[in-house]
């Protein structure tokens, strides 16, 4: 399937049951190198938990998750369902996360929030670089510079308890990037941000695709946000994919069960059966 | 074959879905819950050198600070009132005797090889390891946990094995401090209550202490925090379910902290008696 080498993500009729729900009912989708893809759907239909499945948080009950990267070795390709813990550390380094609501340390500050990663996983690559003297001077700039792109150096030295939603939201963005990673996973970018702040967060998923090639995977609610930044949009219901295509394909998608979600209808397939 | 179906549904399934499921279901919970301390113990363990690391060395001592220098005011409390009971009873029933200046010998003895270990580990239990129960809960419901992760950051490496050695570490120290303050509560009684100056109470006090005193209730204390430090940790890093399983985990920690402490309290007081005291 990815003998072109385009193929970064794929699902092959993957299926996760939890708590005696599937949550995961034969999944099928792939994502392409540098592209923007995202998945709209009602909540609890499996979006976070298929986010969880690319970095080895969950693994698949049946099916297959599969993940290639270009290394400096050439093509590794990373099978989620059986991942040792040295490849599965390799596979995270590959990513970037942005959690719901940021997930960010309470007992840090902004600032050695968003330095973990590279003080933990990076540092030794910052000395070889940099010196021993300079490398903590470098990060810290590092940190600076992504905190500079969700507009929150000001914040630098707040714990999160001091923040908004909206804020943590920026700040775990900037933990997210911090790495510059090849893959940024996106749950709920916009959710909670005032449209300002949104329409910010779009520009710089946008700006992370186009500049630096960045391949996003970004599940949403917010409709409008998944077509300003999204290459192709996907719609979970059930545990499967209802529908993949460009943002026009879903505008003008003649499937009932889309059209319920992306026009917020009460009545329709998506609802039928379910007291309001 | 109806008969049979019948005292089926009468008599086979009560006793099967209602006493051997949830035993059985309650067993298996258990059974996992024990492997996976177990082995986030011993993952602990083996990371001991990554403190060597000065970042994590400083979130060693922080947990320290909070485990131990936190407690002092309590467990010097405690430590004084508990050494004052113990002094004012002893005495009460040896002065019917006449035996009254033994008070010093059995509050010494008494606070070192198990009031000492136990109290400081049931201060601990709700100071200590309820607030790491609760933290790390709140972290994994949260999804912080699962932050750290994503970061290839090992949580056991990262926050559980700072707090195990700092609890192990800090209940030694805290038993110390606890049963030299027990013995000067005792001695406030001895004086003021029982007739027995400080100068004879210190001296029967600390003459009846032995070394094989000391160390046996010194390992009873390092064993107590690590029992308090690994189920707490263990607890928090398996709660799911929002606030009310942040409540349900900690609630859990501390009930399953006190059942262990007293248990291994009893096993561990059986074999330094046959090993240590040879009786």
């Amino acid at each position: 399937m990815d003998a072109n080498g385009n193929i970064v993500i794929s699902f092959e009729n993957a299926y996760k049951t939890l708590s005696g729900r599937n949550v995961l009912d034969g999944m099928t989708f792939d994502v392409r190198r540098g592209e923007t893809f995202v998945i709209i759907g009602p909540s609890g239909m499996g979006k976070s938990v298929t986010l969880k499945h690319m970095v080895g948080l969950m693994r698949p009950d049946d099916g297959e998750v599969i993940i290639s990267d270009e290394g400096e070795g050439g093509r590794v390709r990373y099978d989620v369902s059986h991942l040792k813990p040295i490849q599965l550390e390799r596979l995270r380094a590959i990513f970037g996360y942005l959690f719901q609501d940021g997930a960010l340390l309470a007992s840090l500050t902004v600032g050695e929030n968003v330095a973990l990663p590279l003080f933990e996983r990076r540092l030794h690559v910052f000395r070889e670089k940099y010196g021993r003297r300079n490398a903590e001077n470098k990060i810290w700039e590092r940190v600076r510079e992504k905190l500079g792109m969700v507009d929150m150096v000001h914040a630098i030295d707040n714990l999160p308890a001091e923040l908004s939603g909206g804020m943590r939201k920026r700040a775990g963005l900037a933990r997210a990037i911090i790495h510059e990673p090849k893959i940024i996973l996106y749950d709920e970018p916009t959710s909670g941000l005032d449209p300002v702040m949104g329409t910010n967060i779009n520009r710089l998923i946008r700006h992370l695709q186009e500049k630096l090639g960045v391949t996003s995977l970004v599940v949403t609610h917010d409709i409008d946000s998944a077509y300003y930044v999204g290459d192709r949009i996907a719609m979970i219901n059930r545990g499967r994919m209802e529908q993949i295509g460009t943002p026009d394909e879903i505008k003008n998608t003649t499937n009932p069960v889309v059209r319920q979600f992306i026009e917020g209808n009460i009545e329709g397939p998506l609802t039928a059966g379910r007291k309001h | 074959m109806a008969a049979e179906s019948m005292a089926s549904r009468i008599f086979v399934a009560p006793i099967r879905d209602r006493i051997l499921s949830p035993i059985g279901s309650y067993v298996g919970r258990s059974v996992h819950s024990a492997g996976y301390t177990m082995l986030m113990t011993c993952e602990a363990i083996i990371k001991i050198p990554t403190l060597l690391n000065w970042r994590n060395f400083c979130e060693f001592l922080r947990q320290c600070y909070l485990a131990g220098i936190q407690s002092l005011p309590v467990v010097f409390l405690v430590g004084l009132f508990v050494g004052m009971i113990l002094s004012l009873q002893s005495g009460l029933t040896l002065m019917q005797f006449g035996l009254e200046r033994f008070i010093a010998e059995i509050t010494g003895a008494a606070l070192t090889r198990e009031m000492g270990p136990l109290m400081t580990a049931i201060i601990l239990t709700g100071r200590v390891g309820s607030s790491m129960a609760a933290e790390l809960g709140t972290m994994s419901v949260s999804e912080e946990i699962d932050a750290l992760r994503i970061m290839s950051i090992n949580p056991v490496r990262f926050l559980v094995l700072p707090r195990i050695l700092a609890t192990v570490i800090m209940m030694v120290v805290l038993t110390v401090f606890a049963i030299l303050i027990g013995i000067f509560g005792g001695a406030l009684i001895g004086q003021a209550q029982i007739g027995v100056s400080y100068d004879m109470f210190f001296k029967g006090a600390f003459d009846v202490i032995t070394y094989k005193d000391l160390y046996s209730g010194l390992t009873k204390a390092a064993v107590f925090g690590l029992l308090i430090s690994m189920i707490s940790c263990s607890e928090g890093l398996r709660t799911t379910g929002g606030a009310e399983g942040v409540g349900r985990g900690t609630r859990r920690a501390v009930v399953n902290c006190l059942l262990y402490i007293i248990m291994f309290n009893y096993i561990m007081d059986s074999f330094i008696f046959l090993f240590v005291y040879g009786r």
